[in-house]
This record gives C-alpha cells, sequence and structure tokens, in this order.
C-alpha cells in the first residue's frame, strides 16, 4: 500500500499545469480519489504527478446567460451536490451513492469524466444530459460532446495534452423528468448497473426527447439509443417502458464478474432501465 | 462516616478505554516508534502452489535503504507450532504441515512468505521486494475441500494422502444409522459454510528486538494471547530459552480470533534483529490487502447433513458430514475448531438421541483457516439450524412448534449432550450445566409478530417482494475450558485454560490489578474495575487493569472463546478474596479484636457490636504495606495472586429472528427487522453487553448476506481487497431488537456465561433460514449463502424455467 517513487509537481496554474501535461509518464492529479488507490496497489506508477488540485478558476458551479450551468472541473460531488446542479433530479439521485464522504469530499467532476472508470456513475449522468465537455491544451479550447466521449475502460477522447476544464449541462426545463437508478457493488460501491434517464414531453402526453445512459454495463458508460428510439412517441404506460427498457444493452458486450456475471447484469440492466425511466416520468407528473 | 462507594456492578458505566480510542490517542502496534528501528516488508508467493526452484537476492541487496535481505534456508527455525491436534490424546492420526518462518521449498497459497527485506525505511523495504527474482515452477491448484480429497486431486504434502489432514468422528454411528434407517422421514441436505476474511479494524504487526546488552527479545505484536506466543515462540519455534524472551501485545484495534494464534511474521522479526545487529528493533506491519493472505481465514465447511425424525416432529437423529477446508499450512489450532468446538456442538439445544458425524481436515491452496469470532459454532449452529427448518418443512409442521418439541426439557440439566462433550482427565463427564429455552424462543417470537407471518408475506408481495422469516435457537458453549477437559481428553491442545489476576492495593489506597487475560476493544479495563471496585469498595477512579505485557502480569492463555467475563473475572474476584482476607486479619491487629469480630462491609472493616471501631482497607493498606507494625506470621503488603480454572464451560442460549424482504426482479436481498433474545446470564456492563451482540449480530448477518472469500480455480484469491470483499455497513442493517432472559451460570460466582460470540453463532442461521423461507413459496427448498443478489436472482430464475 506504497506507491512507488515519483515526482509530484503542483501548478500554480492553468497555463503551468497545460505546460506540464502530456509529458511522458506524467499524470494529473485532483482530488486522487480514483488514482491514489491505484498508485498505492503499484497499479498504476506514474513517473511524475502534476497537482491541479488548488487552481481557483477550475473550482465552482455558474450559471450561463443562455441558462446553461457551467461545471468547473474541480468541483467536488459534495459541492455539486449543494450547487444549483442539485435541481437536476438524476444528480440528486446519483450524487449521495457515489464512493463515500471522503471521496465526494475530494473527488472531483472532472476527474470522474476523465478517469472513465466503467463503472462510475457520473459520465451515464452527462450523457444522458447531451452534457459538454470543455478541454484546454497549449493548442487552445476543445468541446467535447459526451456522447462519443467515453471510448473505453478508463479510456476518452481526451488528448494526452489535455486538461478538462468545465462541464456544461443544458439549461433546467420544466417540460423534463429525470432519475438515476442503480444497482451498487456492495464491496466496493460500484454500480453493477447505473441508469441515468431524462424524458421530455414538449406539450401533449408522448415522450418527445429521451437520454437513457447506462454504466457497469459494458466497457464504458454509453448511450442506449435502441431505448432512447423506443421511447419517443410512447406515452409511458407501464408496458410501454418495460418494452423499450428490454433494449438496455443491444448492441453492447455486458461485463461478466463474481458478483454480477453477463447474464444477471443484462437482466438487470433492463430492469434498472424501466425503473430510472419510471422514476423519471413520475418526476415529470 | 465515610460517603459509601457507589456499587458500579451490573451498571452500565461508560468504558474507561474510550476517551484515548476515540480521541485517536490509543497505541497500537504501528504507533509504536523506537530509537533505530529498521522495517522489514515480506515476498509474497503470487501463485497458489508451485515449487520454489532458486531465489536470487542480488539486485535487492544493492537497493538504497536496503540493511538485508532473508531467505528461508536462512533461518535455522522450526516450523511453526500445531497446538490442537483433533482428538489429541485419543491417538487420531493428524498429517502435519505447518508454515515455516519463511517458505522454503514450496508455497502452498497466494501470500504464502517466501523472501523478506529489512530496510531503513518502510517504503524502501517494499521497492526491494521488486527486485527480488524468485524461480517459481507453478504447479495446478486445489482449493475446494471436497473435491481436494477425491482421486486424482493435486496433492499438497507428501505426509497427508489425498490432502486429509485428519478423520475425525464423534457420536454414535451405528445407533444413528439405525435411527436413520427405522425413521418416518428422513431430509437430507448438502451446505456450504462459505470462506470468511476476518478484518478486524487493525491489522497485525510485530515488532521484534534483540538486546545484544542483555542477549534478549522483546517483541510487540497485535495479539490476543501475549503469553501464549512466547511460549510458543520460545519453547517450539526459536528454541531461545523462554526467560529470554519478553513479548508486549499494545492496544490491539480488535481481531475476532485472528491474533490467537503464533504467526510466522513473530519469530521474522526476531531473527531480523539479531541479524541486523546494533540493537536495532525490526518492524512489520501487514497492508489490508497482504493481511488476506498472512492471517487466517474463517469457517468454509462443506457438509451432508441427514436429520430423522417422527411425523409429530420428534427428531430422532442427525448424521453430518464435513469437509473442513483448513488451507495450505495448519495454522495454530486449525484441526481443533472443526472437530471439538465444531463436532460436539451439533445438536445444538435439542435432545437428539442419536448424533453422529465425521469430519475431514482438508489442505487446499488457500490461506490457513482457524478460529474466527464463534469459531466451529457458528458452523455447528447453521447446520443444525438449517436441519431443523429442513425437517419442519418436510413433514409440515410449523419451525418454531418442531424446536419447541425438541428442546431439552428445563429440568433435565445437567444434560449429557449424545455427540459427548467428553470425559475429563479425571474421569468426570462435561455437561451442559444449564438452560431454559422456551421462555427465550417465545419472547422473540411475541416481539418479531411470528404469528402474524403469513399477513407480512402477503402484504410484501403487492410491494414485489418475498418476505421471509429465520428462526435461530441456538445454544453456545463458551468460558473455555476447565484445564482438565481442554488440556487432556483429546478434545484439547495439551496445555490449559485457566485465568490469572494479581491484585495490589497500594501504600495510597489505590489498585492496580494485573491480568492474563488480553483485550481487544471489549473494554475489560472498565469491567474488571466495576468488578474489583466492587468486590474492595475502592472507587473505580481508584483501580486500573494492567495487562498485555508477559513481563509483569502472571501467565494467562488470553482472551478468546467468550472467555474473560466467567474464567478471568473469577481469577480476579479469587485475588480480591484474598485481599480481604488479609485485610481483616490486619484489621483485628489493628482493632485489637479477633479475626472472627471483624465484618466486612464495602471498604469498611469494622468490630461487631462497637460501629466506631473500624478501619478502611485505604488505612489497613497504609499501614499493612509500611510494615512497622505487623502481628506475628504476617507479611507486608496487600499484594495478592490468583489462579483460577473454571469447573466447567458455561452455556449461553437464546432465539434469534430475522425479517427479510427479497426482490423478486432483482434478487436484492434487505434485513429489515432483527430480533434478538439472548440468556447470557449475569451482566457486569449492560452496554458493553449489548455492544458485543449488536458486533456480533451484524457480523454473522455480513456472513449470510455479503460477505464471502472467493478463489478461482488456480487460487487466486478474487476477492482480495474491500473492493471486492463486502464488509456489512450500519446503513444496511436495521436498529436489532434485543431483549433477554436471565438464567445465572451455575460455574462462577458473577453468574456470568459470556458474550463475544453469541451474535455472531446465532444470526447468520437466522438470516439464511429467513432467506430461504421467503423464497420457499417458489418452491426453493435450500439456498446457499451468502445470499447475494445475483446468486438470489439466479435461483428464482431456475424456478421459472430460466437458466440457474
Amino acid at each position: 500500500m506504497i506507491p512507488n517513487l515519483f515526482d509530484y509537481q503542483r501548478a500554480a496554474s492553468l497555463d503551468e499545469a497545460l505546460a506540464l501535461v502530456g509529458s511522458p509518464g506524467t499524470k494529473v492529479i485532483a482530488g486522487g480519489m480514483s488514482l491514489l488507490p491505484l498508485m498505492k496497489l503499484r497499479l498504476a506508477n506514474p513517473e511524475r504527478l502534476v497537482d491541479i488540485g488548488r487552481l481557483a478558476e477550475l473550482k465552482g458551479v455558474r450559471e450561463l446567460p443562455d441558462g446553461r450551468l457551467a461545471i468547473g472541473a474541480l468541483t467536488t460531488y459534495s459541492e455539486l451536490a449543494v450547487s444549483p446542479a442539485r435541481h437536476y433530479g438524476l444528480l440528486g439521485d446519483a450524487l449521495p451513492d457515489i464512493g463515500d464522504v471522503q471521496v465526494r469530499n475530494r473527488g472531483t467532476v472532472g476527474g470522474a469524466v476523465a478517469h472513465c472508470d466503467p463503472a462510475s456513475d457520473l459520465p451515464a449522468v452527462l450523457l444522458a444530459l447531451d452534457a459538454e465537455i470543455v478541454a484546454r491544451s497549449k493548442r487552445g479550447e476543445n468541446v467535447y460532446a459526451a456522447d462519443g466521449f467515453f471510448t473505453g475502460a478508463f479510456s476518452t477522447a481526451l488528448a494526452e495534452d489535455e486538461l478538462i476544464t468545465e462541464i456544461r449541462l443544458p439549461g433546467p426545463r420544466d417540460d423534463a423528468g429525470s432519475a438515476y437508478a442503480s444497482l451498487a457493488q456492495r464491496a466496493s460501491g460500484y454500480s453493477i448497473v447505473g441508469v441515468a434517464a431524462i424524458v421530455i414531453k414538449e406539450g401533449g402526453s408522448a415522450i418527445t426527447k429521451a437520454g437513457i445512459a447506462l454504466t457497469g454495463v459494458g466497457d464504458a458508460p454509453y448511450r442506449a439509443k435502441a431505448v432512447e428510439a423506443a421511447l419517443i412517441g410512447n406515452e409511458g404506460t407501464p408496458e410501454s417502458i418495460a418494452e423499450a427498457a428490454t433494449h438496455a444493452s443491444d448492441g453492447v458486450t455486458v461485463n461478466g464478474d463474481i458478483h454480477a456475471d453477463s447474464e444477471y447484469r443484462t437482466a438487470m440492466a433492463v430492469a434498472y432501465t424501466r425503473r430510472a425511466i419510471a422514476a423519471a416520468l413520475g418526476r415529470l407528473g | 462516616m465515610a460517603t459509601a462507594v457507589q456499587d458500579v456492578l451490573g451498571t452500565s458505566v461508560r468504558r474507561t478505554e474510550d476517551p484515548r480510542f476515540i480521541t485517536g490517542k490509543g497505541r497500537y502496534l504501528d504507533d509504536i516508534k523506537l530509537t533505530g528501528m529498521a522495517h522489514l516488508a515480506i515476498l509474497r508467493s503470487p501463485y497458489a502452489h508451485a515449487n520454489i526452484r532458486s531465489i536470487d537476492t542480488t539486485r535487492a541487496k544493492t537497493m538504497p535503504g536496503v540493511i538485508a535481505v532473508i531467505v528461508g534456508a536462512d533461518i535455522p527455525y522450526n516450523p511453526l507450532p500445531m497446538a490442537w491436534p483433533a482428538g489429541g490424546a485419543s491417538g487420531l492420526q493428524n498429517n502435519v504441515s505447518t508454515p515455516r518462518t519463511l517458505a522454503t521449498d514450496s508455497v502452498k497459497w497466494t501470500g504464502e512468505g517466501v523472501t523478506a527485506v529489512v530496510a531503513e525505511t518502510p517504503e524502501q523495504a517494499i521497492d526491494a521486494l521488486e527486485a527480488i527474482d524468485v524461480d517459481y515452477e507453478p504447479l495446478p491448484a486445489v482449493v475446494d475441500a471436497e473435491k481436494a480429497t477425491q482421486p486424482g486431486a493435486v496433492q499438497l504434502h507428501e505426509n497427508a494422502p489425498n490432502n486429509i489432514v485428519f478423520d475425525w468422528t464423534v457420536g454414535d454411528k451405528d445407533g444413528t444409522e439405525k435411527a436413520l434407517a427405522e425413521a418416518e422421514v428422513v431430509v437430507r441436505e448438502r451446505l456450504v459454510n462459505h470462506r470468511l476474511i476476518p478484518n478486524p479494524m487493525e491489522v497485525r504487526g510485530d515488532i521484534g528486538w534483540y538486546n545484544p546488552g542483555t542477549d534478549e527479545y522483546t517483541v510487540w505484536m497485535s495479539s490476543q494471547t501475549p503469553h501464549i506466543q512466547r511460549l510458543l515462540l520460545t519453547a517450539f519455534v526459536t528454541g531461545i530459552p523462554e526467560h529470554k524472551v519478553r513479548c508486549i501485545s499494545p492496544d490491539v484495534g480488535g481481531a475476532f480470533g485472528t491474533k490467537i494464534f503464533c504467526y510466522a511474521d513473530m519469530a521474522l522479526v526476531m531473527f531480523a534483529s539479531k541479524l541486523i545487529g546494533g540493537g536495532r528493533p525490526v518492524k512489520w506491519v501487514e497492508s489490508r490487502r497482504e493481511s488476506y493472505g498472512s492471517t487466517i481465514h474463517g469457517r468454509d465447511h462443506i457438509t451432508y447433513v441427514e436429520i430423522a425424525g417422527r411425523r409429530d416432529g420428534t427428531v430422532t437423529g442427525v448424521k453430518v458430514k464435513t469437509f473442513a477446508n483448513l488451507g495450505g499450512r495448519l495454522s495454530t489450532i486449525g484441526p481443533g475448531i472443526p472437530t471439538t468446538l465444531y463436532g460436539r456442538v451439533l445438536s445444538g439445544c435439542y435432545k437428539i438421541p442419536n448424533v453422529y458425524a465425521e469430519v475431514t481436515g482438508v489442505y487446499t491452496n488457500t490461506t490457513f483457516v482457524d478460529a474466527y469470532r464463534g469459531a466451529g459454532r457458528p458452523e455447528a449452529t447453521y447446520v443444525i439450524e438449517r436441519a431443523m427448518d429442513l425437517f419442519a418443512n418436510e413433514i409440515g409442521m410449523d419451525r418454531a412448534e418442531v424446536r419447541r418439541k425438541n428442546f431439552i426439557p428445563k429440568d433435565a440439566f445437567p444434560y449429557d449432550n449424545p455427540s459427548g462433550l467428553g470425559t475429563a482427565v479425571n474421569g468426570e463427564k462435561i455437561y451442559v450445566d444449564s438452560g431454559d429455552y422456551e421462555p427465550a424462543m417465545d419472547m422473540a417470537l411475541k416481539t418479531a409478530g411470528y404469528a402474524d407471518l403469513e399477513a407480512k408475506r402477503a402484504e410484501a408481495k403487492t410491494r414485489g417482494k418475498l418476505l421471509g422469516m429465520g428462526l435461530s435457537t441456538y445454544i453456545e458453549v463458551c468460558g473455555v475450558a476447565p484445564s482438565k477437559w481442554i488440556g487432556a481428553v483429546g478434545e484439547g491442545w495439551g496445555a490449559a485454560m485457566w485465568e490469572s489476576s494479581n491484585v495490589k492495593v497500594h501504600l495510597t489506597g489505590k489498585v492496580i490489578v494485573t491480568m492474563g487475560t488480553q483485550p481487544q476493544g471489549q473494554g475489560h479495563e472498565t469491567t474488571y474495575a466495576q468488578i474489583v471496585s466492587h468486590e474492595l469498595g475502592i472507587p473505580m477512579d481508584d483501580i486500573v487493569i494492567q495487562h498485555s505485557d508477559t513481563q509483569g502480569t502472571p501467565f494467562g492463555y488470553g482472551s478468546y472463546g467468550s472467555r474473560t467475563s466467567s474464567v478471568g473475572s473469577t481469577a480476579a474476584i479469587k485475588a480480591t478474596d484474598k485481599i480481604k482476607d488479609k485485610a481483616r486479619r490486619y484489621a483485628a491487629h489493628m482493632l485489637e479484636a479477633s479475626v472472627d469480630d471483624i465484618e466486612v462491609d464495602g471498604a469498611e472493616y469494622r468490630v461487631k457490636g462497637s460501629p466506631d471501631k473500624k478501619k478502611t482497607i485505604q488505612e489497613i493498606a497504609f499501614a499493612l504495606d509500611l510494615g512497622f507494625s505487623l502481628p506475628a506470621g504476617m507479611e507486608p503488603y496487600l499484594d495478592e495472586t490468583a489462579y483460577y480454572d473454571t469447573p466447567n464451560c458455561t452455556w449461553p442460549f437464546g432465539t434469534h429472528i430475522a425479517i427479510v424482504e427479497v426482490d423478486e426482479e432483482t434478487g436484492e436481498t434487505d434485513l429489515v427487522r432483527y430480533v434478538a433474545v439472548d440468556d447470557v446470564g449475569k451482566k457486569i456492563n449492560p452496554m458493553i453487553v449489548d455492544g458485543q451482540l449488536h458486533g456480533g449480530i451484524a457480523q454473522g448477518v455480513g456472513q449470510a448476506l455479503w460477505e464471502t472469500a472467493v478463489y478461482d480455480d488456480d487460487g487466486q484469491l478474487l476477492s482480495g481487497s474491500m473492493m471486492d470483499y463486502a464488509l456489512p455497513r450500519a446503513s444496511w442493517l436495521p436498529s436489532f431488537e434485543l431483549g433477554e432472559t436471565v438464567t445465572p451460570s451455575p460455574v462462577n460466582p458473577l453468574g456470568v456465561k459470556g458474550v463475544g460470540e453469541a451474535g455472531c453463532i446465532a444470526s447468520t442461521a437466522a438470516v439464511a433460514n429467513a432467506v430461504n423461507d421467503a423464497l420457499s413459496p417458489l418452491g426453493i427448498k435450500h439456498l446457499d449463502m451468502p445470499f447475494t443478489a445475483q446468486k438470489v436472482w439466479h435461483a428464482i430464475q431456475a424456478t421459472k424455467g430460466g437458466r440457474a
């Protein structure tokens, strides 16, 4: 439980951090809630850590003029939970169950997104919400859509020399309901299956837009587009939700481990997708 | 008139240890930092089974800060002792292989120690481990105890054909088989009591210090048994004379049995300190992950049970065949747990005329297995309590009524258990001495609303939940143990199990009590002080309890087996009896009265009929400790030691009821209510008793629902950290509803029985019976623990024609 030797450098400014990232053997550390355990087990052995944890310009949540919400990459889960973002039903559901108190107090939104643990909750939430991930490098700013950003286990579209600076969420709307439902692996607390659901009814009784994203099921968090398609035009009856949920893992190679083999996980993807959609619709009233 | 000292015995005084523990001022093994201390790290086998071809330490020796690199061949010590053979004195063959200080030729589980590095810092020691090149010849592995005994299985040890450590039997084979053959009903089932990883909050560690000036060793160890370890390390392992070694156990942050034993690392730090010279102490502390392979595991039985009886509910026989997994090599008392502490109490609290058990102890390529909270008795309780439910369900009779029908009647005590608790060295039989089981069960049934079970089940069903209620009417043998029995009957470990206490009332009236027992968080410093305060009439604040250091405390066997409150406390009372007797004789001298005329009332020693003629214990201690004026033949000082050997074990019992709800769609299982009615005899401190019950219940529930050690077929531990091994959390548990009956134990003056293991012994079976009850409407007769969501879901699917 003692890491290998490594160099440590604390960045005093974003520009200094950007000058340091991307060089071989370098890892960025923010809250350290994922990286440090890996280093202690010597599963990650970086030669150099660049600590961005004190960059004030990456902290805090602000409302943009167009109503969107900009979450600084270094915002902790605990800070997020008391920010305006808590009004998104699915974030309110997901945040209290992430990690433990210590993890929520230290772990950062940007860190979770960049780390991309295949069972992490936040990426699914961002996928369902159609969030944008803003990254910076010496070369300039780059805005990624959440959909397509999470490319595999511990792997994202982020370039080697880029740092996530901000996450942007679409503005809240009255015609949307959202929820997050998950089945936790009892030991780690990570999701065996986590489902983020947002449903929108733009007038009328039928669903016009849906964002359904799952984590824990496959290699990376993903949008369940077949479920979304099945929900469009759907009135949201229990039967129709249940039918839509059966597509929860379509096209996905489902994980199996000692806690949940792929057969069980597939069934739970369906069950929890149905539950998340039902809860989202329930909030829509 | 002096203010009477408040009698605190039997009251929930706050624990005197807690201020230091909960404010971070406890002093645990790793808090000890000694001048010149070096640090040791152990390279452990990545293979479950391999021969060691060679070890190249060349690179490691050149690493920064490295002082020494040690391989097994460097160490002249004997293998570790195995102190409790199955059937000991009966001459039963035990095929023994125990660990060496470091492995020499082969490794038998992932985590067996192979090479050690001593360095200036722990970081340097761990870095250097990566520079050691071990050439292994990997061998196939076996991890399942039943499979390991079958023809063609991988063989671990030349002296253990078919990997069998022992084949032990107890009870009447012919009678039991006859009962089965003649029974109206026989129910058979295979029960798996899966392996657990104990996980005390503080991991283990040791510091060895060789003092070249005196040629003596001091070993600090996180241990439940410093006196025993000194004996084992000197007489059996190192050959160093006993008087040259001092063992000290500092504050111990939990143990659950894991710290009873003699571990290789204890000898290793002694060897390393002498090796590096300069009088430098050497410290080793395991990491949590390392602990999963360097500290014992618990349970791991595969059992075939047959229960026979009549359709009126009378159980006429129980036959058991158990494969007990003992790991790659034997731990200190590994064979004793699934034999004496399991097979001999298999009939529980029931009057079953025919009981027979065969237990096969087995080597597998897994971490060694030894006593874990309850130690054999949770396994026995699980077997008999599941069997009673299976039998009741088969004959269509209420589970509580079947139990009631078969309880040992309260007028049948002392009761001679048919599986036989054995006969002591002097020919005495060991009996179950007391019990009154129905009131506890009735109280639990009423509290839990057992009569309304079907209504509760129907209501839960409307929420998509399968509700189940499970009973565990347990009995526990604790307060171990009469030396005449444990030491000599063949059930024993060739040693004794008395306890010791020294009480000194010093000049200023302050009391120092030294004990042979060893706390691990139970609150001994509080409970012993309550007893001594009660006995001597001296305030608790003026009493200190010392323990855990072989220098300065009388030899004792330590704390485990729920023995401290019954055996240790009685030793303390015996010592205070001697103090009071001497004080009385000296009071007579001071008051110029006859000894027979001195009456004792708390702290006051008075002349009968002359209430003004009196001396307090403090006044007596002052004069007697100075010793200016002594009666003929009396020695100065109030200083008395007592050794106490209990005439019998104690026999707590009770009924626990678990109510669970299973989500029929997902298999998720929640414990929604838990009712426990325990009879642990009289209580020294009811708050501490409740705490022990709460912790024990949680631990047993943890086994039933979440905890499980999982090995793959190659012997790799898949649940190798807390990320995969699920310990119970408070938020997963309901508030426990505790009740009690009080049947004082007749074997000790306090009437206490011990409570450290009771919760854990009862609760696993209660939850297992509840989950099986919840699943019974689906036609499921038996599902093994742990009831993880995945396992329960598969079982439910199988009933629906799906694939299991």
